[in-house]
């Protein structure tokens, strides 16, 4: 019991001494676990600043980059994600094919994101040859790539273990015909969003067993027609949490809440484009407690 | 003290529990803003290709022979882009049509970089083809009409009293050296001196090609008339056109021939 004792002492020292102390972690409750969720979409290869127009001074990546670090120093666990359409906008994407975006997006430590019809503007080959320059995965599950060149370069869902917190994240793209130019998708077919959300979303809920189920969607947030959006998405699905969303480059300011097959609320975001706003979700869990007592007050850690 | 001693806790549960299964309690959400000092990293990373970039924007492509800017009821810029987008794929369409407001920079006398078209055109618009009947043409021409001038290319259109197309449907239009009307109309009234010749009636079994951008072909600009018709796309970027266009000719020129003549009975 000593050595168990003196375990958990090192590994609380150490989780202590790790931590840089934020304000806010144990502010509401000694027992809760905070998640902090950074999220952007449609960014568009906007790598400077608006000089003109109503965005002026908003946006850029270095600005981007200074923003997520501070986010970064408060010491959360932090999932940063994107929606698509990371490419197409400046002349960086149409000059250097998106390797800049994907680069400064790795540099900024991105968990994933999913891909967006605008990132096959230089064709699936062109996305493929950009991938190297990416350290975080391509999540999208409702695309069938597997008579495409990007198969076996993609991912249909990943868990992301963060300090404790499994978060279930999968993707899902928007139908490419009609918007992509055939010759740029070839041969990626379409899959259902509803039923690969569902499917996936389950998946990651109940087998897998994740605490948080994200589905980062490129279908934009509503339509005036019956045309699939995240809201309809929503509203079919049973164990999604949290959308985040693009494509229509709608700037949500405020959260919106769609309730579920299961009249469970789950939450919409989108940040507008061009890296103007960066979303910040934070969660805060309960943990379920076992009802083996623990030796919480029996540690003892000496003032500093 | 507090603080510390309930991070030890904390700790002690995870450890010793058995798999822990964790339950939202609540989320806060908040938008940041991105308006900061710039990431020294990341401007570094930055750095070497933008120089890339600026040597690419800086290249000279052509020679223009005098300032365009835009303006209705008829521009130099204005009659440049159109005319030359229609002079590349004359085969495909009789018309083209473009919005003012999407001409989003002049273009100086003297020489032409590719960045200054990046300035006039920054969007990523592509060229299509949608077919138009004689009455949804009249629309177009209404529309133009409206506007007071939109930039547009492959006709004549007259706008005095007596060929108004509003207040009688007559309307007056040339293609190349033809001169197509609707009936009935007469010629000298348009002050028209040319020879006046009926090719065709205009009504809803004429077909018209016209050649404009996605952005419009969407209804974009409120051009209504183009909703719902079938695209013929080009897949090719209107900036791309004028790229290529600047780079083939070397030099390049733009006048006002009074294509549309906004006038009124008042101002006449």
């Amino acid at each position: 019991m000593s050595n168990r004792r003196d375990f958990i002492k090192r590994v609380g020292l150490g989780a202590t001494a790790l931590s840089v102390l934020p304000t806010n972690v144990f502010s509401e409750s000694s027992e809760m676990k905070q998640l902090t969720i950074l999220h952007t979409n449609d960014t568009h290869s906007h790598i400077h600043p608006f000089t003109s127009g109503r965005n002026k001074g908003f946006g850029g990546m270095a600005q981007r980059a200074s923003i997520i670090k501070k986010v970064r120093e408060e010491g959360n666990q932090v999932l940063l994600l994107d929606a698509g359409d990371i490419f197409q906008g400046t002349p960086y994407f149409n000059i250097y094919g998106g390797e800049l975006e994907f680069k400064l997006m790795s540099e900024m430590g991105y968990d994933a994101s999913t891909i967006g019809n605008h990132d096959f503007d230089n064709g699936i080959d062109g996305l493929v040859k950009q991938l190297p320059h990416a350290n975080f995965p391509f999540i999208v599950s409702n695309y069938d790539f597997s008579d495409t060149e990007i198969e076996g370069k993609y991912l249909k869902y990943k868990v992301f273990n963060k300090g404790g917190i499994k978060v279930g994240v999968f993707g899902i793209g928007i139908e490419l015909k009609g918007l992509v130019p055939k010759k740029l998708y070839r041969n990626t077919l379409y899959q259902d969003p509803i039923i690969q959300s569902n499917h996936y979303a389950r998946y990651l809920k109940e087998s897998l067993g994740c605490d948080l189920v994200i589905c980062l969607s490129h279908l934009g947030f509503k339509y005036k027609t019956k045309k699939m959006s995240d809201k309809i998405l929503a509203s079919q699905s049973k164990h999604i949490d949290l959308i985040i969303g693009g494509h229509t480059h709608t700037f949500l300011n405020k959260p919106v809440f769609v309730k579920n097959l299961h009249q469970k609320e789950v939450q919409i975001a989108q940040v507008g484009w061009a890296g103007i706003n960066i979303g910040r979700i934070d969660y805060f869990f309960n943990q379920k407690m076992c009802v083996k007592k623990v030796e919480g007050s029996s540690i003892f850690i000496k003032k500093q | 003290m507090k603080i510390k001693l309930k991070i030890i806790y904390i700790t002690v549960v995870l450890l010793s529990s058995c798999s822990t299964q964790l339950v939202i309690d609540h989320n806060q959400n908040e938008i940041i803003p991105v308006i900061s000092t710039p990431d020294s990293a990341i401007t570094a990373m930055i750095n070497p290709y933008k120089i890339g970039i600026d040597s690419v924007m800086n290249e000279v492509i052509c020679i223009s022979e005098r300032e365009m800017t835009k303006g209705r009821p008829e521009s130099l810029l204005g009659n440049f882009v159109t005319d030359l987008c229609l002079e590349e794929f004359s085969d495909k369409a009789n018309i083209c049509i473009m919005n003012n407001g999407g001409l989003r920079f002049p273009l100086p006398k003297g020489e032409i970089t590719i960045g200054d078209i990046y300035k006039l055109m920054p969007f990523e618009n592509e060229l299509v083809v949608l077919e138009l009947n004689g009455l949804e043409l009249f629309s177009l021409i209404e529309y133009i009409y409206s506007r007071k001038g939109e930039p547009f290319s492959g006709i004549k259109i007259y706008s005095m009293d007596s060929c108004m197309i509003l207040s009688n449907r007559n309307i007056l239009y040339r293609n190349e050296n033809k001169i197509l009307m609707s009936e009935p109309v007469i010629a000298s009234s348009c002050g028209e001196e040319e020879e006046v010749y009926v090719v065709s009636k205009i009504d809803k079994t004429y077909k018209i090609r016209i050649l404009t951008s996605d952005y419009l072909a969407y209804g974009g600009d409120k051009m209504s008339f183009f909703k719902g018709k079938t695209q013929q796309k080009l897949e090719i970027k209107l900036r791309d056109v004028i790229i290529n266009y600047c780079k083939t000719k070397g030099f390049i020129n733009s006048s006002l021939d009074e294509r549309f003549t906004y006038k009124t009975k008042n101002n006449e």
